[in-house]
């Protein structure tokens, strides 16, 4: 008799798990209360992407000028990009769904509850489903902050604002993390006035300040407005005439918008999952695991923003590759040294590693690359801003940390990952050959540079 | 034109080579093939011959040096020729450090990464690195990554763990003075890390059984001494047919004269008895090739040969890495049973102790026999207990009917 898997989740954590047991011979029961795809396919990575898309491309046509192309008049309309949005969205929905017909996995619509160990109650059905093993895959909720209005009318959080029907005429948004810049980045270049709070004293507060500076940078350049260290004390007025009051260097101001938005992170979605009932251990929210992503109640497993840590998609999956390797007998904890992160505003972000400060206070000294973007041919063609930064400890010239800003740059973090998770050294990285002209040669120039040495630059 | 006198790689695992000695000081008039310096590797002590006549030049080593193979160590030169040391010492002392390296600063002295006798080490760049400047051997190393490549921290656990610590007093009862401490040569660390791997790896068990050697001690006592190529004379001992009787019952189980390497079993095609030889500081396994095929009195001649050799210090590396089976007899310490680790890559070890008269029940009567006690260690993992006792009960009738065997 073969072994039967719970998976309580279809989103980027949980279905890759599904996937990878089926495959093994593993009868899998996937359990999700909204559509398979989770918040990455339907509420984030994805839908955002599309509107970002959107307003890169709308960016291109206005600065086409520069290369002769004369466009006449620009305008867009918000109502086909949304249907394209929802297109793109349902395609993946679909595919995830024929994956799992053709992976034979039962998927079972409804809100997955602990019963005991080994058995799952469906809320809505009264179903219980029994297995051998439970992954926990309930992935994360937009938080909240507690302020005086914040769950007032006209007060949208990141899920509301991908189904706006109209580009509301201002917006402030509030948190300057990358959920933040990027749909600000969005509704500015739908033709919002777009201002973005930030408590912290940088904008990214937990990426590099190299990168941090530069996108803010870019950013204001644009016409968005980001201020950091502010403290918002209170939202008021109505939808349509929104008020915030904050304090900034002991100052109170207000700033009246249309519409405000909460982009202040996200938590763990664990809540009414009978978790303490089934001996799971939660710390503030987010169930506790060990690096197989086992969680304190044996044959329970839980992976993804569930368990707090680095909340990506793609991290997700591998902890859901983790749980799934795991339960079939193969032992391969996982190693959060190398995770990519990429921010898709305009120019694009992309980090893997240490920020140079995280890398200094825990080697001491450390060498630092870098490589202006400018001194790029292909960035020349394609224009935009930007650099590269290669962080390595000095004792063995080790990668820790590498820092991307400039155009295409999310598709080159995955050569600096690869290059981390082979535990490679400035050299093996300088000695990499990189196809000319491209924009990942700047990725070479800034090892060069740790190792001493400069092409292209001084 | 000078010559230079570089440290010569004497096998697999080599990496480094300490200098007991030097035979010869700058001037020395020195031959082609004497010899001029002695040093220690992980197995052996070798005496580094002169690779031309002429006069010492340079010494660009002390004693004590760790030098890398390939290194250079002397210059040896024409009576008249003049030759600048210092371009030696700044070029050549060390092997090649690629350009990069030095543009970065700090010279290091890197000695090849060795793989494992027989395979390749999987090892990611960083590992390499650490592994390079703190003098791992790689092949030493557990990975821990997939499919067991070695990563960073892998050799960093290494360094912690399988490197000699500071001692610091850690009893309750207050601090013990320390006397002495013994910085370890290489063959003890060789030693230390090669067992408590082989303990740790290989699952033991162990085969306990006694044996009469009453017809094999009388034939032993007819046999008279022979002297062999002039000085020394040999004589039979009770162990060279010891070795004679595993040797040629291990021709029957093949899986005990066999290597583990991880994912497969080598059965090795020549039985090749390894000698356990205590030594001062330390023991080392000599052995003898092909000893299924050989007549007991060459048996003994090579015996008697390679313990003095080894005590000597004189030993070959293909003498050291042959070995596909050990024997150890701890009988002349009074001890009469006991077992061993097994000695890896290989699969058994026999374990003798001393011979003693013991009553025993023979034809319903006591009688009073010379009873030896042997214990067989095996790799778990290569041979299971069925073929060990199979193996055990035809050693047991060889010995005590030796005629056969011979």
């Amino acid at each position: 008799m073969s072994r039967k898997v719970t998976i309580i989740g279809g989103g980027p954590g949980g279905y890759p798990a599904a996937f990878i047991l089926a495959q093994q011979g593993v009868q899998v029961t996937l359990i999700e209360k909204d559509k398979l795809g989770g918040t990455c396919l339907n509420r984030g990575c994805i839908p955002t992407k599309v509107l970002l898309e959107a307003s890169h491309v709308l960016r291109q046509i206005k600065t086409a000028q520069r290369m002769g192309i004369r466009v006449k008049e620009v305008d867009v309309d918000y109502s086909i990009l949304r249907k394209h949005k929802d297109n793109v969205v349902e395609s993946l929905v679909k595919g995830v769904e024929k994956l799992c017909e053709a992976r034979k996995i039962r998927v079972v619509k409804g809100t997955g509850v602990l019963e005991t160990l080994q058995s799952i109650q469906i809320r809505e059905s009264g179903e219980a489903i029994k297995g051998d093993a439970v992954v926990l895959a309930t992935g994360s909720v937009p938080a909240k902050i507690p302020v005086p209005g914040a769950d007032g009318p006209g007060v949208i959080n990141s899920d509301q604002a991908l189904s706006l029907v109209q580009v509301p005429p201002s917006m402030v948004i509030i948190g300057a993390g990358y959920i933040g810049l990027e749909f600000a980045q969005i509704f500015h270049g739908l033709g919002a006035k777009v201002t973005v709070l930030e408590m912290l004293p940088q904008a990214l507060p937990n990426e590099d300040q190299d990168v941090a500076n530069e996108l803010e940078r870019a950013l204001k350049q644009e016409g968005i407005q980001v201020l950091t260290e502010v403290t918002v004390k209170e939202i008021s007025g109505k939808e349509g005439r929104k008020k915030v009051n904050y304090a900034a260097k002991g100052q109170d101001h207000t700033l009246e918008s249309a519409l405000v938005m909460l982009a202040v992170g996200r938590r763990p979605n664990t809540e009414g999952l009978g978790l303490e009932k089934a001996g799971v251990k939660t710390e503030r929210g987010r169930v506790v695991v060990n690096p197989f992503m086992e969680t304190s109640a044996p044959g329970i497993y839980a992976i993804g923003d569930a368990i707090g840590g680095i909340m990506l998609a793609h991290v997700a999956t591998a902890e859901g590759h983790t749980a799934a390797n795991h339960i079939l007998g193969k032992r391969h904890p996982l190693d959060y040294k190398a995770v990519p992160r990429c921010i898709y505003t305009y120019p694009e972000a992309a980090s893997v590693g240490l920020t140079e400060a995280e890398a200094k206070k825990k080697y001491g000294e450390i060498l630092v690359g870098r490589f202006p973007l400018q001194a790029s041919g292909k960035a020349r063609i394609v224009g935009g801003s930007g650099f590269a930064k290669v962080i390595a400890e000095k004792q063995y010239r080790g990668i820790v940390g590498v820092h991307l800003v400039g155009p295409h740059v999310t598709e080159m973090i995955a050569e600096a990952a690869a290059v981390m998770n082979l535990e490679c050294t400035g050299e093996e990285l300088a000695h990499t050959i990189h196809p000319h002209p491209t924009i990942s040669e700047m990725i070479m120039e800034a090892a060069m540079a740790v190792e001493g040495y400069r092409i292209h630059s001084l | 034109m000078a010559t230079e006198v570089t440290i010569p790689n004497l096998g697999y695992t080599m990496t480094v080579a300490k200098i007991l000695n030097w035979q010869k000081a700058v001037g020395d008039t020195v031959e082609n093939g004497e010899i001029l310096l002695e040093i220690e590797t992980d197995k052996v002590n070798y005496g580094i011959e002169s690779p031309a006549s002429g006069v010492v030049k340079a010494i660009l080593a002390k004693v004590g040096d760790e030098i890398p193979v390939g290194g250079l160590v002397a210059i040896i030169g024409k009576p008249d020729e003049e030759i600048d040391v210092r371009s030696y010492q700044k070029e050549k002392k060390e092997p090649p450090v690629p350009e990069k390296v030095q543009a970065a600063g700090k010279k290091e002295i890197l000695p090849p990464v060795v793989p494992a006798a027989g395979g390749r080490v999987f090892a990611s760049p960083l590992a390499r690195k650490i592994a390079r400047t703190k003098q791992v051997d790689l092949s030493r190393v557990m990975g821990s990554g997939r499919s067991g490549r070695i990563r960073m921290a892998d050799v960093e656990k290494y360094i912690l763990e399988g490197r000699p610590r500071k001692l610091e007093p850690t009893s309750s009862i207050g601090p013990v003075e320390v006397a002495e401490v013994i910085p370890l040569t290489t063959m003890r660390r060789t030693i230390a890390q090669r067992l408590a791997q082989s303990f740790h790896d290989a699952p033991h068990f162990n085969l306990c059984m006694e044996v009469d050697i009453t017809e094999a001690k009388e034939l032993l006592e007819k046999a008279i001494p022979k002297k062999a190529e002039g000085r020394l004379e040999v004589k039979l001992s009770l162990n060279d047919l010891f070795i004679k009787a595993v040797a040629v019952t291990l021709r029957d189980y093949p899986l005990l004269n066999a290597r583990w390497k991880g994912d497969q079993v080598e059965v090795l095609r020549d039985i090749n008895i390894g000698l356990a030889v205590a030594l001062d500081n330390g023991l080392i396994v000599p052995a003898m090739e092909r000893a299924d095929q050989k007549r007991l009195w060459q048996i003994a001649k090579e015996r008697i040969d390679l313990v003095e050799r080894a005590r000597q210090g004189r030993l070959t590396l293909p003498e050291l890495e042959r070995g596909t089976f050990t024997v150890s007899n701890l009988g002349m310490y009074d001890i009469t049973f006991f077992t061993s680790i097994l000695n890896p890559p290989q699969t058994g070890i026999l374990s003798i102790g001393k011979t003693v008269d013991r009553p025993v029940v023979r034809e319903g009567a006591i009688v009073i026999r010379p009873i030896v006690q042997m214990s067989l260690a095996i790799d778990h993992r290569v041979v299971d207990g069925a073929v060990g006792a199979r193996f055990m009960q035809d050693l047991k009738q060889g010995l005590e009917k030796p005629g056969l065997l011979l």
